[in-house]
């Protein structure tokens, strides 16, 4: 096991290099002086060129690259020009509110997926199985901005039983420690604003996790399918267990290895997701961040958080790797 | 005795069919597949005769003033453009989708407007339906463009192997450690917002996809007999990688790139809905939606209608793809 997860880590070297490479040249790619886009449009000479000297961006490419590498290492990341602080403060936050987006989407989107795939095999070709196969579809085509629009149209504006956008109500304060408000009020015993937290995190977490939803119902579908054809299940059926116990006792902790593979493969769809929704709910995440910068031309904070996702997302792949070897020693000798 | 049965052998064949005949004969059977087919033609229908376009270029080639362009083939093309532009009136689409009427700006659906109009009173029925053209040219040319690199990267990297193919292999494990639309949105932040610079990220983020399927293929096949035989016969690498090797492809290719169009038009949208694709006034329909975010609540028409139509074109092209892996690629399905 440890050596598997020494040779994964050996593995992740190569890519994140690769990421602080594209990161680095991106903002060498835009056309224009490097210095002065760094350093803002409205920047004084002055600031240009000590942008030019922090980053030595009058040295040769190769050194660039290095001082890049070293600042990063060091933890900076550059100064926000649209906010008077460093790229890494606006991160801090920005960070923790994705992530805790980003689980919340997974959870209703197993609560919800795996027991929508299950009686869609369970009862195969029934009215059912064909609602949950269509809707999935369905699911999988539908544009996640859009569907956070209609939420906040339906609960919130017609129904006013969701709140229709943000973190938490008005006058709800949580002492912020890590970040992702729903474990902070936790940590601190905060129980009104647990709920109220959660309350905020209904709606943004069904459009994000709707995409997933579809298809991990599709793979338990499948799965439980497949593993019902084999010999056991015959000899299970055939000694007389009831269906249910079949199904449930016999079929559905096999069904389940792929079942977890997928959901692993799921989280670039959630980040992708949080990126498209943060900005309707006004979550102030990762996404609403990219974005809003791309458009004010704050690139040192669009650079950081391109690096930090990027990086991110990684090492949630890495530890979703080492849980399935864990899960299935039959990866480990692969 | 034996005679009855050759005769029974020979009646057991199947009639020579295509690939394609045989594609379309297994696909027949799949009632899902079909809606999907149906669903398409419609988007194409209304993406083709949105206006009268076809039928009035080739009218107008005959009505270019050659004198006046002179030789210059380019300038040709350009005033046989505006030409056609001038004549050019919709057929299909009720309005011409960029003629505003402020007096109904917001205006619900009506008879003579029947999906309403939007924001500065364009008729959104007209803009649907012309923007059925964008994003059925974005998606079908950005997978295009993407195929075509992959497949040469992967022909390139499976055939030749060794260094070669570790090397291009790492750095699409680079591009794939990216979640697609955060190097989307990379790439856009470098080369600028805007319809086409949108084309080229969407295909640059889906080349790596095409790269591992044509490797995988090649390498599966590249040590077969048939290819020894080629080999020996004194083909060339060229004609034993397209000739032979590739046709082998063609099935996961097409299974991919048939999904990949439903992905693409979703990312155009999400892109055109950040304000980062396609510009207004352009009919595109995430930037329909984008514009109609702000709106959403006092008129929900503006935006309800876009995201079905991209819903439904983006299930199309889902349901056609799923309907060819199960016909095509047995031992993909799911």
């Amino acid at each position: 096991m440890l050596r598997y997860i020494v040779q994964r880590l050996l593995m992740l070297v190569p890519v994140l290099i690769g990421i602080s490479i594209i990161t680095f040249v991106m903002i060498r790619l835009i056309p224009g002086d490097p210095a002065r886009i760094m350093a803002g449009e409205r920047a004084t000479e002055e600031q240009v060129q000590r942008v030019r000297e922090m980053w030595g961006l009058d040295k040769p490419i190769h050194e660039q690259y290095l001082i890049y590498m070293k600042n990063v290492l060091h933890g900076n990341l550059g100064r926000s020009l649209k906010r008077n602080e460093s790229v890494v403060q606006e991160l801090r936050w920005a960070l923790p509110t994705t992530i805790e987006l980003s689980f919340a989407a997974m959870f209703f989107a197993i609560l919800i997926g795996i027991p929508a795939g299950i009686i869609a095999a369970y009862r195969q070709n029934s009215w059912w199985d064909l609602l949950v196969m269509v809707g999935s579809m369905v699911g999988i085509s539908m544009p996640v901005f859009w569907l956070g629009l209609i939420l906040i149209y339906v609960f919130a504006l017609k129904l006013g039983i969701m709140p229709p956008s943000g973190r938490l109500s008005v006058g709800v304060k949580i002492k912020p420690i890590t970040g992702m408000y729903t474990v902070d009020a936790l940590l601190t015993g905060n129980w009104r604003g647990f709920l109220d937290a959660v309350h905020h995190l209904i709606m943004p977490a069904m459009a994000v996790g709707t995409i997933p939803m579809a298809i991990i119902a599709r793979m338990t579908r499948s799965s439980l399918l497949e593993v019902l054809r084999q010999d056991y299940i015959r000899t299970a059926r055939s000694k007389g267990l009831s269906e249910r116990a079949v199904v449930f006792r016999h079929a559905l902790k096999n069904a389940f290895l792929p079942v977890i593979t997928i959901i692993g493969l799921q989280l670039g769809t959630l980040l992708v997701g949080a990126i498209l929704t943060e900005s309707i709910f006004a979550l102030p995440g990762m996404g609403r961040l990219i974005v809003d910068r791309i458009l004010s031309r704050d690139y040192p904070v669009v650079q950081g958080a391109v690096l930090v996702f990027a990086t991110t997302f990684v090492l949630i792949n890495l530890l979703v790797d080492i849980s399935y070897a864990y899960l299935d020693p039959r990866i480990r000798y692969q | 005795m034996n005679e009855p049965q050759v005769a029974v052998l020979e009646t057991e064949l199947p009639p020579h069919v295509g690939y394609f005949a045989d594609v379309w004969r297994r696909l027949r059977r799949n009632k899902l597949a079909i809606a999907g087919v149906i669903l398409l033609a419609g988007f194409f229908i209304m993406a083709l005769f949105a206006d009268n376009y076809i039928f009035v270029a080739p009218r107008m080639l005959f009505r270019v003033d050659v004198h006046k362009v002179g030789p210059h083939p380019l300038a040709f093309i350009k005033e046989w453009h505006t030409l056609t532009k001038e004549h050019v009136s919709p057929l299909l689409a009720p309005y011409d989708p960029y003629k505003q009427n402020l007096l109904l700006r917001k205006a619900p659906p009506s008879k003579a407007h029947p999906l309403g109009m939007d924001e500065v009173g364009r008729d959104v029925l007209s803009r649907i339906i012309y923007g059925s053209r964008v994003s059925l040219e974005v998606g079908f040319l950005s997978v295009i463009g993407a195929i075509i690199v992959g497949v040469f990267i992967g022909a390139v990297s499976g055939y030749a192997g060794g260094w070669v193919d570790n090397v291009i292999m790492r750095l699409m494990d680079i591009l794939l450690a990216f979640p697609s639309l955060l190097l989307a949105l990379a790439i856009v932040t470098i080369l600028g917002p805007g319809l086409l610079n949108m084309l080229y990220a969407i295909a640059i983020v889906s080349i790596p996809t095409y790269a591992r399927l044509v490797r995988a293929s090649v390498l599966a096949e590249k040590e077969t007999d048939y290819v020894l035989a080629a080999r020996s016969i004194g083909a060339g690498h060229l004609r034993i990688l397209f000739r032979q090797i590739m046709p082998n492809a063609l099935t996961p290719i097409i299974v991919q790139g048939t999904l990949g169009i439903g992905t693409a038009i979703l990312d155009a949208a999400a892109l055109g809905f950040l304000g980062l694709g396609a510009q207004p006034p352009t009919p595109e329909w995430g930037t329909m939606l984008s514009r109609a975010q702000q709106v959403f609540f006092s008129a929900p028409h503006i935006g309800i209608f876009p995201g079905i139509a991209i819903m439904l074109a983006v299930l199309g092209f889902n349901l056609l793809g799923d309907g060819l892996r199960d016909a095509l690629d047995p031992r993909l399905r799911m």
